[in-house]
């Protein structure tokens, strides 16, 4: 596997573990209390991590994604 | 500017330029190269734009400006109004990201080497941009008339009260008289409102002379951009200080350094005189930059040679620019119009140079005749 396809999927997957432990976070405060959320700070931290998690996944699976990781930089040599 | 100057400032931009170009590559492996943020460096700040516009309607739709009213109506927002504190961490890092990727912006337009020719005119208008902005944040600081706010009123004023001369009247012109009344948070109101309504034209202006702006990054991007800033509001919440009292404000305030630098170095203990040399020697220094640059790579534009132009208008229309008009001509050839190169407008792209069949349109840093020379020397190397 070529070393920059090695970073975007070990950056994604990163970013998409913290987004799987938000919503795990989230679902189970929200079964256990309502009043746990009035917080919207930590809404406002678990949404950006998925939304963040959302982009990279979208940059990881882009159609266009092997015309793109072929790109080579001989040009500026 | 000497040919010394200007050789060291062209070898220290190509490094910065080679620097430019490695975390390209590595943005291009990492984001791909469709999503590459480097590609959309200008569109970047516009969707935090995007969200300050957003997020400041909903704050102003609850904030009171008067002395009595103002602290009462954002501890109101903070805690009684649900997300109210969201949107104010929201309105407040987009305001730090937006001058984090205007720099940004600025440093890449600056060692890619983007701004000469027409360029000189997005320039010029961002230097403007960023120096509103700069103020924009700045009032918005002084809208939230906790008791830092009404500490970093005081620390402007006698900020502006150090230039000799007319330092007292922009004081009053700040704060609307000579004391804090009701006005004053009036004024920072109109002024908070005011500066960014005029970035709106100042935008325009910016992108007059760019053929293709582009103003939008990627929905994906913006997604990620947008996620960051949650994260921000979630790690780092935004709460209100202590209520104000004029007579006693805050010993000390908490400095935004994107906001606040002359502020900064005077709680640091720099002197007013120094803060002031900093805060004005900016803007200075980034109007100036693009004249430490060789004089042979400045105001070039495409050149006709009237002998040899026929006005066929091919030029005319093939430039991307609108830099080329067809003049009537009356001197003593038979043709009866000529190419006329607008110096203002011209990119020295070079397109009219292939468009034209007659050897008659050249730019000046790369003739033809050397281009062909060059072409045949690669082929020959090439072929042997
Ligand atoms: C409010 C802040 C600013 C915004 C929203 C903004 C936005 C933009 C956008 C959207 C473009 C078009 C980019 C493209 O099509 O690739 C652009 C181009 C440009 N900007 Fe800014 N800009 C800002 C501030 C600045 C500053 C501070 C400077 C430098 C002093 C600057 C210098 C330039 C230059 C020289 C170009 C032309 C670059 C080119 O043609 O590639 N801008 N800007
Ligand atoms: S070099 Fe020619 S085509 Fe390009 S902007 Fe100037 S006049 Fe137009
Ligand atoms: S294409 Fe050449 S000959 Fe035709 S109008 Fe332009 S400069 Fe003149």
């Amino acid at each position: 596997m070529p070393i920059n396809q090695l970073i975007r999927l070990s950056g994604a997957a990163l970013i998409s573990l913290f987004a799987l432990i938000a919503l795990y976070q989230m679902f189970t405060a929200e079964s256990r209390t309502a009043t746990e959320f009035t917080d919207y700070f930590q809404w406002a931290l678990y949404a950006g991590l998925i939304f963040l998690a959302v982009g990279a996944a979208l940059t990881l699976f882009d159609k266009d994604d092997d015309v793109l990781t072929d790109y080579k930089d001989e040009t500026r040599k | 500017m000497s040919q010394a100057t200007t050789n060291v400032y062209a070898g220290i931009i190509a490094q910065f330029q080679r620097l430019t170009l490695f975390i390209e590559r590595i943005l291009n492996s990492t984001f791909s190269q469709k999503y590459n943020p480097f590609y959309y460096h200008g569109a970047l700040p516009n969707f935090f734009l995007w969200v300050l516009f957003i997020s400041g309607l909903l704050l102003f739709a609850y904030y009171n400006p008067t002395l009595e009213g103002a602290y009462p109506s954002l501890e109101y927002m903070t805690k009684q109004i649900p997300s109210g504190a969201l949107f104010r961490a929201l309105h407040r890092y987009a305001a730090d990201g937006m001058m984090i990727f205007v720099l940004l912006h600025f440093f890449r337009v600056w060692f890619t080497d983007r701004y000469r020719e027409y360029r000189i005119l997005p320039w010029i208008t961002g230097v403007i941009l960023i120096t509103v902005l700069y103020l924009a944040g700045l009032t918005g600081y002084m809208l939230i008339w906790d008791s830092e706010s009404v500490a970093l009123t005081y620390m402007t004023v006698n900020f502006l009260n150090s230039i000799p001369g007319i330092g007292s009247s922009l004081a009053s012109l700040l704060i609307g008289g000579d004391i804090v009344t009701d006005y004053t948070l009036t004024r920072y109101l109109f002024l908070h409102l005011g500066i960014p309504a005029s970035m709106l034209f100042l935008l325009w202006w910016h992108y007059l002379r760019i053929t293709r702006p582009v103003t939008n990054a990627p929905l994906v991007l913006n997604l990620m951009l947008f996620g960051g800033l949650l994260v921000a509001c979630g790690l780092w919440p935004v709460g209100i200080g202590e209520a104000p009292n004029l007579a006693t404000p805050s010993a000390s305030i908490e400095v935004d350094w994107l906001y606040m630098l002359p502020h900064g170095m005077l709680a640091n203990g720099a002197s007013p005189f120094l803060a002031w040399v900093v805060l004005l020697g900016i803007p200075v220094a980034m109007l100036l930059l693009p004249y430490l640059q060789k004089k042979q790579f400045r105001g070039q534009f495409a050149q006709v040679v009237n002998e040899n132009c026929t006005g066929c208008s091919l030029c005319y229309h093939d430039c991307p620019y609108e830099a080329i008009e067809m003049m009537d001509r009356d001197d003593d050839t038979r043709f009866k119009r000529i190419a006329v190169v607008d110096p203002g407008r011209c990119a020295n792209c070079g397109l009219c140079v292939g468009a034209c069949a007659f050897k008659a349109i050249e730019i000046p840093r790369m003739n033809t005749e050397r281009v062909f020379k060059e072409i045949q020397v690669a082929l020959g190397s090439a072929q042997s």
